[in-house]
């Protein structure tokens, strides 16, 4: 039943994605040219990083708001620790990325908090943290190297886009062919069915958690390595452009479903759109409108294909629950369908 | 939680602890009251007291109507993005005379209420995830909000009276937006508390499938939270736009997580069906304490968000774990 709901959600987000790619190249002039593609590459990758974390979250029925703030915390971190030398800062980085992370996991995984709550709270935190840490000014770096790991080009490919692609492979591995994805799987489409067959689920919990709060750090990064700055005030926007890309790309709110591929999908919706708008020379207020209205668009039209499978014949309906009995023992990766 | 009296029932402490713990948020702003009073000469005056109440005023409105939608069993995070809706608009509106001030009231209002509306038809009839939905409104109202003004601030500069009155004027020696939320804080208060209304609410909150099987319109009652709420957002647009009248059209950012905490600090429920209205009105005025005290003692403001951060994880994980514990 469940992928017979979301199926449609998946297709649609793609089609979308055909037309604005049909969109952009008749009428967007260069979209196509080594240099756009290079700007779409990079204006994805970051937040493209978190968006792996995140699908891993929400497949697991669990929501993180933090991630916009811990991307500021990692940024300054690791700027304000280049003394230590390049790898050290950035391990410290990406460690207490984690270690928030960690944190979201353990308030809701073993003192219960609403994952939403829960996140806005370490959310609200960490932004206080960084900005009296750095009395809210911007810290710069003066690290050639460390500027290069955003803006070098490696094989045409600009080098966050390479973080990325290695973030969606290991994201797609671990959900795919991983014991623990298949756990995280389970978690998400039942808690209470989960943890009788026999999974840790606080534990897998914390995993997810700290995994996202690592990807932020990740982001944070790269990010502080390109503007060459560790800003305190980045990342306002980023949590709800972050799941906004997730729900796009097919994975529920309530958790079990999706992928990090549709993820993907999602996020590429987002970023040509954006590029498209700035090929029109449309101004940027009117993208905030679009990416909102894409979102709305989609959610109405996926409820109005509930509807129309609740209001469907009997027939239709005990068949598709007939359909899920047998495919659920053995539909953990959901890729009998 | 239905349960929870049962699990107090059970508890081998008093009445007197019970009744503690049901009004926590109110114990620990009077212990906030009380250990501010005494460390600092400047917090117990009467000035230093209609500050905090006049500061709170904003955040308080926007609080009162998420509360309403939380109960409902939804969530507004569109909120934020109203309120600069309703005084980007108000302000644009140029209040110069009474003629102007009149519709740079009522404009703004049926813009919140009509904001609302759309959330309340797609969450509602539709039954779409109520994080999703007003996410989405809030990114096109913002977006509407930057490109109607684009980008640039706007302002009023000889205000009617009437207009700067709503935020500046004084009665009795107090000043009117503490009447303006006092009076919304008792309507929304008799609104959940005595009406059919509230308790269709509280009924559509708690399980609403239930409440339709006793032949409640939970569409409609969704509809008409969600409507409240956009309302609320308005009206402290507005009270902001009438104080501050030269405004940044970001200005409302984060209003809708301030005003989250504040209801969560009221302890509602977020799964729906449990929360008052007084207790949120605790919430908001213990936040208001807390900014306070740490600005009478010279605390950067960053680190009062720092603060306020805990104060919600602490409030929360006590009261989740709290419940946890009553259910095994």
């Amino acid at each position: 039943m469940i992928d017979l709901l979301t199926a449609p959600f998946r297709q649609f987000t793609v089609w979308l994605l055909i037309g604005l790619l049909v969109w952009v190249s008749a009428f967007g002039n260069g979209f196509w040219s080594a240099g756009n593609l290079q700007n779409l590459v990079v204006a994805v990758s970051i937040e493209g990083v978190m968006v792996v974390g995140m699908t891993i979250v929400m497949i697991g029925g669990g929501f993180d708001l933090s991630i916009g703030s811990v991307m500021a915390l990692a940024g300054v971190i690791v700027v304000k620790s280049l003394g230590l030398g390049l790898v050290p800062a950035i391990v410290l980085a990406v460690a207490a990325a984690g270690l928030v992370g960690l944190a979201n996991g353990l308030l809701i995984s073993r003192l219960y908090v609403n994952p939403f709550i829960a996140t806005l709270g370490t959310m609200i935190v960490v932004r206080g943290l960084v900005l009296t840490w750095t009395n809210a000014q911007p810290v710069s770096g003066a690290d050639f190297t460390f500027m290069n790991l955003g803006r070098a080009i490696l094989w045409g490919v600009p080098l966050p886009g390479l973080f990325f692609a290695v973030a969606l492979v290991m994201g797609h591995v671990l959900l795919s062919y991983h014991r623990l994805g298949r756990e995280i799987y389970a978690l998400g489409g039942n808690e209470e069915s989960a943890r009788s067959s026999g999974i840790d689920t606080g534990r897998l919990k914390l995993i997810s958690y700290a995994i996202c709060g690592a990807s932020a750090g990740v982001a944070g990064v790269v990010l502080a390595s390109r503007l060459n700055t560790g800003s305190p005030i980045i990342g306002e926007n980023t949590a709800l452009n972050v799941i906004t890309a997730v729900l796009l790309g097919g994975t529920s709110l309530s958790g079990g479903v999706g992928t990090v591929s549709g993820s993907l999908v999602g996020l590429l919706c987002i970023g040509v759109l954006g590029n498209g708008l700035n090929l029109f020379d449309v101004p940027a207020y009117y993208q905030r409108i679009a990416q909102g209205s894409l979102l709305l668009s989609l959610v109405m039209l996926e409820r109005l294909a509930h509807r129309q499978a609740e209001s469907m014949s009997l027939y239709i309906r005990t068949l598709a629950a007939r359909r899920s009995r047998l495919t659920w023992p053995a539909g953990w990766g959901r890729r009998g369908s | 939680m239905p349960s929870d009296p049962t699990i107090r029932r059970r508890l081998p402490a008093g009445q007197l602890t019970s009744l503690l713990r049901r009004e926590l948020v109110w114990v620990v702003l009077v212990c906030a009251v009380l250990a501010l009073t005494l460390s600092s000469p400047n917090f117990f005056t009467a000035g230093n007291l209609l500050n905090i109440l006049r500061q709170v005023t904003i955040v308080g409105i926007v609080a009162i109507g998420v509360v309403i939608v939380i109960v409902g069993g939804n969530f507004d995070l569109s909120v934020g993005a109203t309120l600069t809706l309703a005084a980007v608009v108000s302000v644009q509106m140029q209040p110069t005379n009474t003629a102007r001030t009149v519709l740079s009231l009522a404009i703004p209002l049926t813009l919140g209420v009509a904001v609302g509306a759309v959330n309340g038809v797609i969450v509602g009839r539709l039954r779409a995830n109520s994080i999703i939905v007003t996410v989405g409104t809030q990114f096109v109202v913002t977006g509407a909000v930057l490109l109607y003004v684009g980008g640039q601030h706007v302002r009023v500069d000889s205000a009617a009276p009437l207009y700067m009155g709503i935020s500046g004027g004084y009665l009795l020696g107090i000043p009117t937006p503490i009447y303006l939320f006092a009076a919304i804080v008792a309507v929304g208060h008799l609104l959940m508390q005595r009406t059919l209304f509230g308790r269709y609410v509280r009924a559509v909150g708690g399980n609403v499938e239930a409440a339709r099987l006793l032949g409640i319109a939970a569409p409609r009652i969704v509809g008409l939270t969600y409507m409240l709420s956009g309302a609320a957002a308005a009206m402290s647009g507005i009270l902001l736009a009438s104080r501050v009248r030269n405004l940044d059209p970001t200005v409302g950012i984060g209003y809708e997580f301030s005003a989250l905490t504040a209801v969560v600090l009221g302890g509602a429920s977020l799964t729906g069906g449990r929360g008052s209205v007084l207790d949120t009105l605790a919430g908001v005025l213990l936040l208001g304490v807390i900014s306070n005290g740490m600005r009478l003692f010279e605390l950067p403001f960053n680190l009062q968000l720092f603060v306020q951060g805990i104060i919600l994880v602490f409030a929360v994980a006590v009261d989740a774990y709290g419940r946890a514990r009553g259910r095994q």
